[in-house]
């Protein structure tokens, strides 16, 4: 597993165990803003594992390539498709919460040469 | 009647220069002309107005929250405030006399003596929902004096000399849009407004439009012979952005964004600018619009960094001469510079 970004953003809702949520609902837009310097190279539609520390988990297509020390933000690594994709909460969290986020390379997706 | 500006108002209007000098390029602004005291029957503000092709934008900030634009910042915030139509004198005055006699709210024309110019407004209250600004170039004085509100105003103008180069490939200001809930009647009401049919229907024989971004709406457009073009959006789905903004906001008309028209071979250039010069881009590229064979790229800029404007950008078209003819759309390729096959491959002999 190749790591591809990490970024700590702040949960805009209440959300509880079971819920379906996504990158689009759980943080505000300006969230969705902050930047993130990225970790590896990659190409476009390479699957992300996108983990969300204590809340769930998601596999999101890449949006196009991309290289490493580039600063992006989840709206520009992701096309609305994916940032709006269910992630089914696994446990209750309250808005205002710091979310740790994870990205790596899924094992099947090659990093850019 | 000419589509002649989009106006928006902001808390810092040097701060949002600097913006939108920055999005459109220094090399896109043939003038700069700074309003000080520009005063009309509501309130005082101050700005800059930027002479872009084919529509020029106005910066403006109240001075207070009791006029139109104060009322809209202080209960809105920051955005697209009203757009301005220019007319000749005639037309102008008998527009007047027209929304007048429909009953619709117009305001007591103002005279701004410092340019000879006269405007009035079709408030928000009225059918269409939104403000929207009448003008012209009084060549002769107002047949309607008596109630005409005499100005010295601005208190100052000036033109002003841009120093910062910021050179940007061609970025076209052209269509304000109005998001609605009730399209057959706005439909209507603007057609009345502008005394002009609706040139193109997004939605009827056509399907929706699907900016995969979350939004279907159907959509008419009304042309002005600069290229400019009005468009009146609905959305279907209320739970897209357009749909949510109107009930955030409790309207049900309401100006939603304004679209660019920028250079094709040079879009993903633009794209690249722009996110390096750190506007807040809505996804990881420009978009190719597959829908319905449309061919052109499209993508946003995020409010957050336009001073409440949601910004727009589609690659250069007009609509085709012949309305009766097949064409969706005519692609101009005026200032592409690459190709592989030239565009004069289709001069007409």
């Amino acid at each position: 597993m190749v790591k591809f970004a990490r970024v700590k953003m702040i949960l805009g809702k209440d959300v509880k165990k079971g819920d379906h949520e996504s990158l689009q609902t759980l943080f505000h837009s300006m969230e969705r803003y902050r930047p993130i310097t990225l970790l590896a190279s990659a190409v476009e539609d390479a699957e992300l594992r996108v983990v969300l520390q204590g809340l769930g988990v998601a596999d999101l297509k890449l949006g196009d390539d991309m290289q490493k020390g580039q600063v992006k933000t989840i709206m520009t690594l992701f096309w609305y498709a994916e940032r709006a994709k269910p992630i089914e909460i696994k446990h209750k969290a309250k808005a205002g919460k710091i979310i740790e986020i994870d990205m790596t390379l899924a094992p099947a997706a090659k990093p850019a040469a | 009647m000419e589509l002649a500006s989009i106006n928006i108002v902001v808390r810092d209007a040097d701060a949002a220069l600097a913006t939108y000098l920055k999005l459109i390029g220094t090399n896109n602004v043939s003038e700069l002309i700074k309003l000080t005291g520009l005063k009309d029957d509501t309130e005082t503000v101050d700005g800059y107005w930027l002479k872009t092709r084919p529509l020029n934008l106005a910066i403006l900030t109240p001075r207070g929250d009791k006029g139109r634009m104060g009322q809209f910042h202080q209960k809105y915030g920051q955005g697209i405030h009203h757009m301005q139509l220019h007319l000749g004198q005639d037309e102008f005055e008998q527009t007047y006399e027209r929304f007048n006699s429909l009953g619709w709210p117009v305001s007591r024309p103002s005279y701004f003596g410092k340019f000879s110019e006269a405007v009035f407004w079709l408030e928000e209250s009225g059918p269409q929902g939104v403000p929207v600004k009448f003008a012209t170039k009084a060549y002769h004085t107002l047949k309607m004096w008596p109630e005409v509100v005499y100005n010295d105003t601005p208190q100052r103008f000036e033109v002003v000399e841009i120093k910062e180069k910021i050179i940007r490939p061609r970025v076209d200001l052209k269509t304000p849009v109005v998001s609605v809930r009730d399209f057959e009647k706005q439909t209507q009401i603007w057609a009345t407004l502008l005394s002009r049919p609706a040139r193109m229907r997004e939605g009827g024989e056509r399907p929706p439009v699907d900016d995969r971004r979350g939004n279907q709406f159907i959509a008419q457009m009304f042309q002005f012979a600069n290229t400019s073009k009005i468009s009146v959006y609905h959305a279907l789905n209320p739970e897209g952005s357009i749909r949510r903004t109107l009930s955030r906001y409790g309207r049900d008309s309401m100006y939603y964004d304004m679209i660019f028209h920028v250079q094709r071979d040079a879009t993903h250039e633009l794209w690249r600018q722009w996110e390096k010069a750190g506007f807040f881009m809505v996804d990881p590229k420009p978009l190719l619009n597959t829908g319905q064979g449309n061919g052109n790229y499209f993508f946003f800029i995020h409010p957050l960094s336009t001073h409440g404007v949601v910004c727009e950008f589609v690659s250069q078209w007009n609509f085709p001469e012949n309305e009766e003819g097949e064409a969706y759309m005519v692609f101009d390729w005026s200032d592409s510079r690459v190709f592989m096959v030239n565009p004069d491959v289709n001069v007409k002999h």
